[in-house]
């Protein structure tokens, strides 16, 4: 293994017939962005899906050089690879503080029987993982929404609840989807300085969007999907400079 | 791994102590608990009817059933149709247990056990088993349990009829006649109602929440949603047992039809009237579903009807509050 | 011999009836996603409205039987403006309740009506029955056979070869697209619930007379249905036909061979087995999220 701090080997879904993702690699170096472009239907989320384990895969998957079986959600993420989904996934009927607590590193006293024997324990374990969270949600900005429902924020708002969620996870990669549709620019202006401080953190990320600017800003190398299958891999320069890339990609719709 | 070191101080968005608010959230609650507990004490002494303190008793220890089903179907969200099945294993090892002579507490002890055994062999064989298999797979359960219970006369008598079970007794103190079990029927309850308030204001409860809501959002994030689902199963099968046990010691009797079709949808319409979530809403709907048929004594005929239209007209009236209970994203057209 | 010729019949019979019965629930959950846990009640109801017919009006059997079958397409079309059609844009759970209710309003009914006591209708064509390598089959079953198959087979041919069945076919598969393209899903579903309640009716009237009417008659049959359509896939209506072969033969000659006092568990425990080992049935074509 090259070092990469994750790696994807052939992976392959398909759904009736169809190969959402064709036998795709994928190497993510330490401490750096990839970014992951391509055109409506290419398999980027498919792919996302599938090192998450969301979907059926075949492949092979391998975190920090060490193998994690796919198809397996709980053990990926133990691994310490985190995501963010397309559509935000945060949960109106907890506050911001108990959607932020939802995927933490370390689980101990999260159980049945914690809850009803083991309450001291519980407690110690629980105060170190909301000190966490506190901080991410202040990363993020959401401090003072910490006690709020999560059903009062707005639609860039839950986007960073979900960032928040994944940061409070102390992750070491980080796979993001679309994170920036449906914002604006003001605030595609923040998250890109909020990702640039996670970076800075030395958390490893896949990035997948549309927008030109925020992949240029942020990747250190693309990666372009077509048709479930990888057609180009270079820097951003390198990328907008292929003319295929340009025409299949930028020449319809480019951007949001 | 990195945690935030270099940022700005945080706002403690206003809790104190060590788990700050959720700690006094739940003792809120606890002390809510304990008061409403200490004044029911006094129901036995308001010299109520024998039939009015039957149906007391009656809805203590069904309250203790629908709050398991609760554990079941409000906090797993897994729709099980097999909770009254449940009960009657729970009924006839408690019998089963005291015609061999066993104390009342091992004898309960035996009915958790094997009611735990059945929901234990029920929830591995439908491990990874989606919701609408789930419902389908616990009705046929229920059908081949009750098929089963009525043949195997070895262990559930002549016909599945057991009579002559003796008085429940604690520590050689017996209970006899309905305002003593009152008071035993009292405690089981009070001790689910902690049980659950405990679940609910744990780390426990929002992960329930989000393996109820976005299972598969859940699993990423590191939640053990089908553990999680498998134990609430078990655990609340096995309260089912428990109360099918009490019934079972109170009455002295056990029957096939003792925990029959009536009960079954009357535990859904419990728990969903209850609006899935809490405690209390599962104490009052129970209230309702025991203390109506009486009050309307002249309707008894009409009872499963009026039911069902209460039930439709809840879901009619209150889809979202229900959906909001259950949490679910809205269907697309048609 | 002579037992695997009677067995025969009654495992044919009792698939002919589960297909009926998974078929109507098919079509009413292909057409509008919803599992109508009333389909055992309506199934019922069919019995005793055919029993209605034949005892006060004094009917002949056949005219009965065809009484009870419109009389329930047209409650599974007041069933959809009542239960379901206000409920449309509902989480599915909440359709499903909403059906339980109505199955238990609709029993309550039936109790009222007609009583508690169990009943008996009579058969389509007295004293008839055929003789068999030897065996003398009931009358009943026969018909039970051959109507289901011609049912079962126009019901093929609406669905493959009309435009309703083209139309109902596109809803299944994707019912936003549907309504896109023009389809008028109300309709479609109303239809299906109409179509639902006749197969009901008619798995009821047909099976009613082989044993006894009573209020849970439907129920049993339902579930027995249930088990066809999850042992098929719940998909189509092949896979439906034959899990109801799978379901009628095994209970009826594992049961009539072995384990006779448990004859009536054993589809369910195949069920529960193949639940436990392939949780989308033997047949499914997509993955459901139900």
């Amino acid at each position: 293994m090259s070092g990469a701090v994750l790696e994807a080997a052939d992976l392959r879904v398909s759904f009736g017939g169809v190969h959402a993702v064709d036998g795709v690699s994928v190497q993510l170096a330490e401490r750096t962005v990839l970014g992951l472009i391509g055109p409506n239907g290419s398999g980027k989320t498919s792919l996302l899906n599938a090192m998450t384990g969301v979907v059926p895969t075949t492949g092979r998957l391998y975190v920090g050089g060490d193998q994690v079986p796919l198809n397996r959600p709980e053990r990926i993420r133990a691994a310490g690879v985190v995501r963010t989904f397309q559509a935000p996934q945060v949960l109106a009927d907890l506050t911001c503080l108990d959607n932020a607590l939802l995927s933490p590193s370390d689980r101990r006293g999260t159980g049945v029987i914690s809850a009803w024997l083991g309450r001291p324990w519980q407690a110690r374990h629980e105060e170190r993982r909301r000190a966490t969270a506190l901080d991410a949600l202040a990363t993020v900005g959401l401090a003072d929404h910490a006690e709020r429902s999560a059903g009062t924020l707005t639609y860039g708002q839950q986007r960073l609840l979900e960032l928040a969620r994944a940061l409070a996870g102390e992750p070491r990669v980080l796979l993001l989807d679309e994170p920036s549709a449906g914002l604006n620019d003001d605030e595609t202006r923040s998250l890109t300085s909020l990702l640039r401080i996670v970076q800075e953190r030395g958390i490893s990320m896949l990035l997948v969007d549309h927008k030109v600017d925020f992949i240029d800003e942020l990747c250190d190398r693309v990666l372009v999907l077509e048709l479930g299958r990888r057609v180009s891999e270079g820097s951003p320069a390198e990328i907008w400079a292929d003319a295929r890339v340009r025409d299949a990609y930028l020449g319809g719709s480019a951007g949001a | 791994m990195t945690t935030a070191q270099t940022q700005p101080p945080i706002r403690r968005v206003g809790w104190s102590g060590r788990d700050g608010r959720r700690l006094s959230k739940l003792a809120t609650h606890l002390i809510a608990v304990a008061v409403a507990i200490a004044g029911l004490c006094l129901v036995p002494l308001l010299g109520l009817s024998s039939n009015g303190m039957n149906l007391v008793d009656l809805w203590l220890v069904y309250s203790v059933s629908a709050l398991g089903y609760l554990w079941v179907l409000g906090l797993a969200g897994r729709y099980a149709f097999c909770h009254t099945f449940m009960m009657a294993i729970g009924g006839y090892s408690a019998a089963w247990a005291d015609a061999r002579g066993a104390a009342f507490l091992v004898a309960l002890g035996v009915a958790l056990a094997t009611s735990a055994l059945a929901a234990i062999v029920v929830g591995a064989l439908m491990w990874r088993v989606r919701q609408f298999y789930f419902a389908i797979g616990t009705l046929a359960v229920g059908e081949i349990g009750f098929t089963v219970l009525s043949r195997t006369s070895e262990f559930t008598g002549t016909n599945g009829n057991v009579h002559g079970i003796s008085y429940p007794s604690l520590f050689g103190h017996s209970f006899v006649g309905d305002e003593q079990i009152f008071y035993l029927f009292l405690g089981a309850l009070a001790i689910m109602l902690v049980l659950t308030l405990l679940l609910i204001n744990a780390p426990v409860g929002r992960d329930l929440t989000a393996a109820r809501e976005t299972p598969e959002v859940a699993r990423t994030c590191g939640i053990p949603v089908r553990r999680l689902h498998f134990t609430l199963f078990v655990l609340g099968s096995a309260v089912g047992g428990l109360a099918g046990a009490l019934v079972t010691y109170w009455v002295g009797f056990i029957g096939v039809d003792s925990f029959g079709l009536d009960l079954s949808i009357g535990l859904l319409l419990i728990v969903i009237m209850g609006g899935l979530r809490s405690p209390i809403g599962i104490v009052l709907a129970t209230a309702f579903y025991v203390f109506l048929p009486a009050a309307l004594s002249g309707l008894s005929e009409y009872m499963p009807m009026i039911f069902g239209a209460v039930l439709l007209v809840t879901i009619m009236l209150f889809p979202n509050g229900i959906a909001a209970g259950l949490k679910l994203k809205r269907r697309s057209a048609a | 011999m002579e037992q695997a010729v009677a067995l025969t019949f009654s495992a044919l019979a009792m698939s002919a009836v589960l297909a009926l019965a998974a078929t109507g629930f098919l079509v009413l959950y292909q057409a509008s996603r919803v599992v109508n846990f009333a389909h055992g009640d309506i199934i019922t109801c069919g019995g005793y409205v055919a029993l209605w017919a034949i005892t006060t009006l004094h009917v002949p059997a056949l005219l009965g039987y065809l009484v009870a079958i419109v009389a329930l397409v047209v409650l599974g079309l007041v069933l959809e403006r009542v239960a379901y059609a206000p409920l449309r844009s509902r989480p599915h759970v909440v359709v499903l309740i909403a059906t339980l209710a109505a199955a238990l309003v609709l029993r309550a009914i039936l109790s009222l009506w007609q009583g508690n006591t169990p009943m008996r209708l009579p058969v389509l064509i007295p004293g008839f029955s055929i003789d068999v390598l030897g065996v003398t089959v009931n009358g009943q079953r026969v018909v039970l056979i051959g109507v289901a198959a011609v049912v079962l087979a126009g019901i093929a041919f609406v669905l493959h070869r009309t435009g309703f069945g083209r139309r109902l076919r596109a809803v299944a598969n994707d019912p936003q697209a549907a309504e896109l393209s023009g389809i008028n899903t109300r309709r479609v579903s109303a239809i299906a619930w109409g179509i639902s309640g006749g197969l009901a009716a008619l798995a009821g009237v047909l099976l009613a007379p082989l044993t006894v009417l009573s209020l849970t008659f439907g129920f049993t049959v339902m579930l027995g249905a249930f088990a066809a359509a999850v042992i098929g896939g719940f998909g189509s209506l092949r896979g439906v036909v034959i899990g109801a072969l799978l379901v009628g033969f095994l209970g009826q000659f594992v049961g009539g061979y072995v384990f006779k006092d448990y004859a009536s568990t054993l589809p369910f425990i195949a069920m529960l087995a193949l639940l436990a080992l392939r949780p989308s049935g033997l047949f499914a074509t997509s993955t459901e999220r139900l």
